[in-house]
């Protein structure tokens, strides 16, 4: 069945921040998850004929990420063996695609608000992760302290702001 | 305690014995599962928020490390004057001293090492903050700096230091250094960022050291600069005298005479030498080598893929020249691939060969303004266990689709950069291999048009 192309590059571009989240949570890297979230997207347009209607475009196109996530996977790996995690094998069991991904301009508020009360420490490391996708031993060398510290300061300031922006969003009832 | 636990999960830090622990409480458990989810959605949102730039870094690089007080060692700590006796016979003086001190009512405190005045900034542009132990201090005028203290240069400032001899360190901006003095001669620690120096000659047991996270530069009198970053390694730039370079990773040194850089890589035994250094009127650095100059050698081969785009073009390239060997691909845009990948053989008896790649390919759009952080590796060296052994190179260079309407054509690698040229249409995308240094021969050279579709592979 044919689909207008630009219908259907609509269809996929509203789901576009699902897959960037399911992307993200696979490879921990924001620019990866894009490229790979774009090559999903490449593939689903040109494979636009093979896609049925009444079918779930929104796990067909996870699916696809996955996929894409799996050929980048490999190549990362190269020798190495690891084990493909539950939600790699099955986005759906794990992942509540029905989440809230979608009010990002009150999140990014709410995060504001929750990062400016964080100590320069915890702001440090989270932006050290976050922005600049450093791994504990960089920022250890950058902190000038031992790994084990860079791991579990980490540890505390993501849960503190996880914990933070929740209790947010909930009085907002969001 | 489960959420830490879900983050080690998919941040890859569990064992896989664990692993599978959880995945079973996580098959059973709905809210643990609503709980991962939470906390993916979380993390995403944050890295998201960041790297959209909807949430702009409240500390500067430079300021990133919180400013401890710690003895400032990197990984691998840099090169002491004292060793550990040392150190237990000078706490055990300290001891003794502050024993005296109280005993005869002198204050200790004038005494204490961190305090000692080690130069001085006699110029400084906006916002640059000195550390000290106990306060933080906005540079407004020349001030002394004192052996603890730590300088940061914002974006967009600069700070001149001065030492008694007449020694001058230009700090550029988006830097971290430290200041030491000592018995052993004048130590400098640049955790990141960019400074350029002109040594006033030193007296031959007190050479003055500076340190990065990757290396050790040793310098006896000298004009030079060096740049510093965490993940891209550390260059130095040596315009007059000479200076050794200690690669943290392995030890090795390589000394540099007049007018040559050179750059420890993180992570690497090998600290490539290659070539001369230039310094552009505004004071920019610019790396460039003799021994990498671009020849293009053998002719260039059109290769041509079949319509069904599972063919493999194959062509044989011999140089022991240095140079480059290229090879035309047909315009991606003709092409329903989704990746094109260069494989190639490659064989050096020459210690030290260098071999790079540079691809003028075609990319959609949204690809440019975000390219794979994975292509900016620039070199690839030849590691010495191999010499004499053919080595298996594969790289994948680009993407394309027809479906996209405009075409740009990416110069990537330029001196570590990205660089986007204008788009031209009909220009045949290429991919070289470029020799930069010793010698090598290059075979087997085939492309390779991924039809890799995940659909019909299920």
């Amino acid at each position: 069945m044919s689909v207008e192309p630009n219908e259907f590059a609509n269809r996929c571009n509203e789901y576009r921040r699902i897959l960037l989240c399911y992307a993200y949570t696979c490879c921990k890297s924001y620019v990866l998850a894009e490229e790979i979230v774009q090559d999903a997207l490449v593939i689903a347009h040109n494979k636009r004929e093979f896609y049925f209607p009444e079918a779930d475009l929104k796990i067909w196109l996870i699916s696809l990420v996955r996929n894409v996530w799996f050929r980048e996977r490999k190549r990362q790996m190269k020798d190495k063996e690891r084990r493909v995690r539950l939600f790699e094998e099955d986005p759906t069991l794990l992942f509540d695609f029905e989440g809230k991904t979608t009010q990002t301009e009150t999140q990014h508020q709410v995060l504001k608000k929750c990062l400016e009360k964080l100590d320069e420490d915890d702001l440090s490391i989270i932006e050290c992760h976050y922005l600049r996708n450093l791994k504990y031993n960089e920022i250890a060398s950058l902190m000038q302290r031992t790994v084990s510290w860079a791991k579990m300061r980490m540890v505390r300031a993501r849960m503190a702001l996880f914990n933070c922006v929740k209790m947010n969003l909930q009085k907002l009832e969001i | 305690m489960k959420s830490e636990k879900l983050y080690a999960y998919v941040n890859q830090e569990l064992t896989p014995a664990e692993e599978e622990q959880l995945e079973k409480e996580l098959r059973t458990n709905a809210e643990l599962r609503r709980l991962f989810s939470e906390l993916c959605i979380h993390d995403f949102i944050v890295a998201e928020a960041y790297q959209s730039g909807a949430i702009k870094p409240r500390l500067s690089e430079p300021s990133l490390p919180k400013l401890k007080q710690k003895s400032p060692n990197f990984n691998q700590s840099p090169k002491s004057p004292l060793s550990q006796t040392s150190w237990g016979l000078i706490a055990a003086s300290v001891l003794l001293f502050i024993g005296l001190s109280i005993y005869t009512s002198v204050g200790f405190k004038e005494t204490v090492p961190s305090n000692r005045v080690v130069s001085r900034i006699v110029k400084a542009g906006p916002n640059v903050r000195i550390a000290q132990v106990d306060k933080k201090i906005t540079v407004t005028g020349p001030i002394d700096i004192h052996e603890q203290d730590r300088i940061l240069v914002p974006e967009g400032s600069f700070a001149l230091i001065k030492y008694s001899d007449g020694s001058l360190i230009k700090l550029r901006d988006r830097t971290l250094l430290q200041l030491k003095g000592g018995a052993g001669g004048k130590h400098a620690l640049l955790t990141t960022g960019k400074l350029s120096a002109k040594i006033a000659p030193q007296p031959k047991d007190k050479i003055m050291t500076f340190s990065t996270p990757h290396g050790e530069i040793d310098i006896v009198g000298t004009e030079f600069d060096i740049h510093a970053h965490i993940q891209r390694g550390t260059y130095v730039h040596l315009f007059q005298g000479k200076v050794s370079f200690r690669n943290y990773n392995d030890n090795s040194v390589i000394q540099l005479n007049n007018s040559e850089w050179a750059m420890i890589a993180p992570n690497t035994s090998f600290t490539p030498y290659l070539g001369n250094a230039y310094r552009y009127k505004d004071g920019e650095t610019l790396r460039a080598s003799k021994q990498a100059e671009w020849i293009t050698v053998n002719t260039t081969t059109q290769t041509t893929l079949d319509a069904a785009g599972t063919a493999l073009t194959k062509i044989s390239l011999q140089s022991s020249e240095r140079g480059t060997a290229s090879i035309n691909l047909p315009s991606l845009s003709q092409l329903s691939a989704k990746a094109i990948v260069i494989e190639f053989e490659c064989r050096t008896d020459e210690p030290g060969t260098e071999l790079g790649r540079r691809i003028i390919a075609t990319t959609p759009p949204n690809k440019m303004l975000n390219p794979d952080p994975r292509l900016l590796q620039l070199y690839k060296t030849v590691s010495t266990a191999k010499l004499g052994k053919w080595i298996r190179n594969r790289y994948e260079v680009a993407y394309g689709s027809k479906e996209f309407p405009g075409w740009f054509h990416m110069n990537l690698f330029e001196n570590g950069r990205l660089v986007i040229s204008q788009w031209e249409e009909g220009t045949p995308d290429q991919f070289q291999i470029l020799l930069t240094h010793g010698n090598i021969l290059v075979r087997n050279v085939r492309v390779l048009e991924l039809v890799e579709d995940p659909i019909e592979s299920k």
